[in-house]
């Protein structure tokens, strides 16, 4: 009798220990709400998930079925969205695509099982909700053994934080596209001009710009952003510890809603291991960009008994975020001067069609001046990028002159997909109206537009062409993008991929996941102003699914409360 | 010449309501009060100028409501009040047509149009608009407005202004004789303290022309004057 007892309360005490991990694996509740949040420039009202910005750090094991509960207790339809997961549809949390968002009050219940590792995010996907908070980490553990080693891990999650509201911003970018842009050229500048370029030649450059009513130093349309690394401003500086002579791994995520990261740590090198979540051929950089919605993981190993800081500039340089790495609490090393802005040159204008008057604008360009356009040339560092037209002046160098992160280092370390023929082509042009501020795929804006529609089983290769003069970071959800950098079969999967102004920039998806799939911008504005596409992706047997006009009348009417929002 | 303009109303009801039954989304209000100033001439005397717009709608299409008034402290009274109803759809990447109704209460009598033209931005970055009008009377009149902003650091902006009005008949009651009516050009400083909420000073020169100014003097006034002015200018 007591033998029976003492084994049924030690197999009770082994259900107990089990039970945290059954239970905080796999299972999460959020819940979506409002927090006032302070930092160094006052309290502010966020949007939050569990009170916290960013949301909790999501943590799984590679094969195992999640299952998050969310709850929305905002006022306005809400949604998470798990970036860069592979999952069915309908879990995909993306409203007016297979799913109808989460009602004010309600509750919605996501079950998947992770089907891969590595470094991820979430955020809400309704009325640009993200850029007021609604962001978070998924860290998923692999399965087998990384091809990497590390003592210590940190996340990063960057982002950009803005007082005003989306709605407000957007509708501040439509009446005036320049609304944010104090770092235009004035007169004085020609005045002081910092580089040997003579004052007739600089009036020349500007006559040649406003000839084309567009804007060199429009990098990133909106400015004005409190930038934040883990919730915390440079001023409340994120610190994180290691142990001197430790091997860091840094989760890094770019959860912006409008800003490319730039980042670097002076004294160290960092050694890309993951990008989008992927393995990859370890490369030591001392700086990489991370584009909006990107993930790279880094190792570092700091030696020195010290603290280091961590930048992490815009690439339009209107701020910067900045932690700390420590061996204790309160250390602080010092924060590095800013780096001057970049202009945009006419190289990156040249992919330019968005006027009517093209024709007479390839005239204009090759009258123009050649001492003006030299001068773009001499002042940009001789740096060469396969994923920037040459003298593009976004090129980035640097901190140190050293080795910046370019697209085409990522080396795959185990492909995802085989080696394969492309059976279509679909030419994605990137075009848009910075003037109406009106953002588009193929001329045409996301409520103009006909989805996208392929078949399962079918290999497509998008074909971007960035006929603008910003930088696009185009997201495809539910299925990976192989991107074409010249790697062979070992390209790298990726969920994000930047496009820079002027190029044409190929990926290839495997078309693996049947349903209703947003394909966009991941700049929340263009993505709000109309660079997006449903893709619907028929069965490779089956009838193909209706069309989305029919498919989803009750999701649409959703998916404009989450386009347009500020109802 | 009423028919018209009530055909006019119709269609932009008309078309108003078709829209805003498709685009149920992505539509904003805004509202510009681009010039309000107490102007000091010496021909002018003190006058109290309001030029704004409210405008709701958008890629596809935008309502205007335009107001242009002049108040001379003086006299106590509205020397000049023009109201605009405005229906503008994009016709190129830069440029907006739009059609719509004009209302003057002030000069006496009072004066309706039927207008149309373009604004957009000209190259250059020269904000243009350009208007035609047919009165209740039948006259014909155009108006050339454009100006540009120069910056001369990032929140001080010197904006020079030129306005243009011209009319294809007399029509003396309210002093406008056929030809180059008159023109406007406008010098103003403003700071953008943000760029919603600008002070500005400036200088205006106004000139009527030929018949039009020998309208005006024979009606006492000035066929040249010269103010300056001090004001503010709003937007949200």
């Amino acid at each position: 009798m007591t033998k029976i007892n003492h084994s049924l309360l030690g197999l009770a005490v082994a259900i107990l220990a089990l039970l945290p991990s059954l239970t905080h694996a796999n299972n999460y509740h959020l819940t979506i709400g409002e927090t006032t949040i302070t930092l160094s420039s006052g309290a502010k009202k966020a949007m939050t998930m569990n009170g916290t910005m960013p949301a909790p750090t999501l943590r799984f094991k590679e094969g195992e079925e999640l299952v998050i509960t969310v709850t929305n207790t905002l006022d306005a339809v809400s949604s998470v969205h798990w970036h860069g997961l592979i999952l069915p549809s309908t879990q995909d949390g993306a409203p007016g695509f297979s799913y109808k968002g989460i009602q004010p009050g309600e509750t919605f219940t996501y079950r998947f099982p992770a089907k891969q590792a590595g470094t991820y995010w979430y955020h809400s996907h309704s009325a640009m909700q993200e850029q007021k908070g609604l962001y978070g980490a998924i860290i998923i553990e692999p399965k087998d053994k990384e091809p990497f080693e590390y003592d210590r891990q940190h996340t990063l999650v960057l982002s950009d934080w803005h007082d005003a509201r989306p709605e407000r911003i957007l509708a501040n970018l439509k009446r005036r596209p320049d609304y944010y842009n104090f770092q235009q050229e004035t007169l004085l500048d020609l005045f002081n001009r910092k580089s040997d370029q003579s004052f007739s030649d600089a009036v020349k450059d500007r006559m040649a710009w406003g000839e084309m009513r567009m804007m060199r130093t429009d990098i990133s349309d909106v400015s004005g952003h409190d930038f934040l690394v883990n919730g915390m401003d440079a001023e409340q500086n994120w610190t994180g510890l290691f142990k001197p002579g430790e091997k860091l791994r840094l989760r890094l995520v770019n959860a912006s809603a409008m800003s490319f990261m730039d980042v670097y740590i002076p004294g160290l090198k960092m050694t890309v291991v993951q990008a989008d979540g992927n393995n990859v051929q370890p490369v030591t950089v001392d700086e990489l960009r991370l584009a909006v919605a990107e993930t790279y993981d880094v190792i570092i190993q700091p030696i020195e008994d010290r603290a280091y800081t961590l930048m992490a500039e815009p690439m339009g340089r209107t701020g910067y975020a900045r932690a700390t790495l420590a061996p204790r609490l309160g250390m602080t090393a010092d924060v590095p001067a800013r780096r001057p802005r970049p202009k945009l040159t006419m190289a990156d204008m040249a992919g330019h069609t968005g006027h009517a008057g093209h024709a007479a604008m390839g005239h204009d360009m090759e009258g123009m001046d050649h001492a003006a356009m030299g001068h773009d040339m001499e002042t940009m560092q001789p740096k060469q990028d396969a994923f920037y037209v040459p003298n593009s002046g976004l090129i980035p160098t640097a901190y140190n002159g050293g080795r910046f992160l370019s697209y085409s280092d990522l080396r795959a370390i185990r492909p995802i997909y085989d080696e394969k023929p492309v059976d279509r082509e679909v030419t994605v042009r990137l075009t848009g109206n910075m003037e109406r501020y009106i953002w588009s795929m193929n001329g045409e804006t996301f409520d103009d537009a006909e989805p996208f529609r392929f078949r399962e089983g079918e290999r497509i290769r998008f074909k971007f062409i960035n006929e603008t003069m910003m930088t696009h970071p185009m997201h495809l959800h539910g299925m990976w993008m192989i991107l074409d950098n010249g790697q062979g079969k070992y390209s790298p999967a990726k969920h994000v991929i930047q496009v820079s102004p002027a190029m044409t920039v190929s990926a290839d998806v495997e078309i693996d996941a049947t349903g209703h799939w947003p394909f966009h911008c991941h700049l929340v504005y263009h993505m709000h102003s109309g660079m997006m596409r449903r893709v619907i992706v028929d069965p490779a047997n089956g009838p193909a699914s209706p069309a989305a006009s029919t498919a989803a009348p009750v999701a649409s009417s959703h998916l404009h409360m989450s386009m347009e929002g500020g109802q | 010449m009423r028919m018209i303009a009530n055909t006019a109303i119709a269609a932009v009801i008309a078309v108003f309501a078709q829209s805003a039954t498709a685009m149920a989304a992505g539509l904003f209000f805004n509202a510009d009060l681009e010039r309000f100033e107490h102007r000091y001439g010496k021909e002018t005397g003190d006058i109290i100028a309001i030029e704004g717009n409210v405008s709701y709608g958008g890629d596809k299409w935008k309502l205007y409501g335009l107001l242009e008034a002049e108040y001379a402290r003086d006299e106590s009274a509205w020397e000049a009040v023009e109201v605009q109803g405005r229906m503008a759809v994009p016709v190129s990447t830069f440029w907006d047509g739009f059609a719509g109704l004009r209302h003057d209460t002030r000069p006496h009598p009072a004066r309706s149009y039927v207008t149309a033209g373009f604004t957009g931005l000209a190259p250059y970055f020269i904000e243009t608009d350009a208007s035609l009008f047919i009165s209740e009377e039948g006259h014909i009149s155009a108006r050339i407005e454009a100006e540009k902003d120069i910056l001369i650091t990032q929140r001080l902006i010197f904006q020079p202004l030129i306005k243009l009005d011209m009319a294809a008949r007399d029509d003396e009651e309210i002093g406008v004789a056929s030809g180059f009516v008159k023109t406007e050009l406008g010098l103003r400083w403003r700071y953008e303290m943000t760029r919603d909420f600008a002070p500005y000073i400036g200088l205006n020169y106004e000139r009527k022309w030929a018949d039009s100014g020998r309208l005006a003097v024979s009606h006492g006034e000035k066929d040249e004057v010269i103010a300056l002015h001090v004001g503010l200018k709003l937007s949200y």
